[in-house]
């Protein structure tokens, strides 16, 4: 059988066509199917590449912040102890009071949690003169524990007094105001951080030389 | 003779074949170049871009550390900017109690003087003696201008044995001195609690 020209041509030209069907079907297009995968992958991951990005950036911002607040808080918070540390507390109060009024009482409430920090309501009764109460106030205010006065009440005292509460021995002459006794509640909170006492703090109010372990009733 | 002249042009058939098959050969030489152009090309871009995915996957590596990173360090600066926020507002208030007395000794006249003062939680509750009314409405217009106080309200004016007059008089504080309704106002602001319908949704 011989094939004409035209013949030889079409069967040629079917090849070609059949050859480059099978390129295009076993071997360029899955190439082309490949790219479009990972490119679409690449897309994902470069978005998540720029989620991460941003989220190292705002790490950093965060870390920026939190350093600002650190030291803010280093200024404002310089009164605040960790750990309610009741002993030197006391203490503190008992010298403050004892320099401008008569210490009649201290009463302290149970420490409990207030947002980020913890509180303890104490309430100081006392009598004083006006003025004592005022150094008192002022002496809380600038004292070396942060603390508040959430209330306050005073009134006349009830018995006789006339002397200046505070000094025990060869009292001043009082001026008419002075000599007006009060008899004052004052309504305190002191503020610590929650936690654990610092094992090194120092307790200078413990006497060196004291002797521990005696009989307990005698 | 003249006859057997043959004028017509004398294909070299044999010439012809040679030149066809060579722009044959060339055709499917281009061909197959094409095609493995296209195929050095696709697998090339295949490489390059398995390359890039491969150093994304190494910059990914550490993704979700990076994310619990973020939310640890969130929920630290928000717990310490609360600290901040709270200790501010404790500072800022702490002086309180001391600003009013100075404003309550400022307002009082001479002819007056207070035997009973008392700040507790809003309020501010004053009771003493005057000369007469008038100055117990004078120290009661002064507390008022002295803008620390809302709402001064003279409660009560009784005429005592002596004749001067015994007073009462309560102020609103402007701010509650009680530290736990500010603390918790903080609270409430940066941790603000779902409605009752979300919750139940």
């Amino acid at each position: 059988m011989t094939m004409t020209k035209r013949e030889k041509m079409l069967i040629s030209i079917v090849l070609v066509l059949a050859v480059l069907c099978v390129y295009f079907i076993y071997f360029l297009q899955p190439n082309l199917k490949e790219i479009d995968a990972l490119k679409s992958e690449m897309d994902l991951k470069g978005f998540d590449v720029t989620t991460n990005d941003q989220m190292q950036l705002r790490i950093q911002t965060i870390d920026k912040q939190m350093e600002e607040d650190e030291s803010r808080l280093l200024g404002y918070g310089k009164g605040i102890t960790a750990g309610f540390d009741q002993p030197p507390i006391l203490c503190y109060l008992k010298d403050t009071v004892a320099r401008y009024a008569n210490k009649i009482s201290f009463a302290f409430s149970g420490v409990s949690p207030l947002g980020q920090l913890q509180v303890c309501p104490v309430t100081v009764t006392m009598t004083a003169t006006y003025e004592g109460l005022k150094s008192v106030l002022d002496a809380l205010d600038s004292g070396k524990y942060l603390v508040k006065v959430t209330g306050l009440s005073a009134a006349y005292h009830n018995s006789e007094q006339t002397s200046a509460p505070g000094d025990q021995e060869a009292p001043p002459v009082p001026s008419a105001t002075e000599q007006r006794i009060l008899d004052i509640i004052l309504n305190l909170e002191f503020y610590s951080y929650p936690g654990e006492i610092p094992p090194d703090t120092e307790y200078p109010f413990v006497p060196e030389n004291a002797r521990y372990g005696g009989d307990i009733f005698f | 003779m003249k006859n057997d002249i043959n004028l017509l042009y004398r294909h070299d058939i044999k010439k012809e074949s040679k030149s066809k098959y060579a722009v044959i050969i060339l055709a499917v030489l281009v061909i197959i170049a094409a095609m493995y152009a296209g195929l050095a090309l696709t697998s090339g871009e295949i490489a390059a871009l398995k390359a890039r995915a491969a150093e994304l996957d190494s910059r990914l590596g550490s993704g979700a550390s990076v994310q619990q990173q973020l939310a640890d360090k969130t929920q630290q600066s928000r717990l310490l900017k609360l600290k901040v926020e709270e200790i501010m507002a404790i500072g800022d208030s702490k002086s309180a109690v001391k600003k009013y007395l100075a404003a309550v000794e400022s307002s009082l006249p001479d002819s007056a003087n207070i035997t009973n003062l008392v700040f507790s939680e809003q309020t501010m509750n004053i009771t003493g003696t005057a000369a007469d009314d008038d100055v117990i409405a004078t120290f009661c217009l002064k507390l008022r201008q002295t803008d620390m106080f809302g709402e001064v309200f003279i409660a009560s004016s009784l005429v005592t044995d002596d004749g001067s007059a015994a007073f009462n008089i309560t102020a609103v504080l402007p701010a509650n001195l009680t530290t736990s309704n500010i603390i918790e106002a903080i609270e409430q602001r940066e941790n603000p609690s779902p409605s009752p319908e979300v919750a139940n949704k």
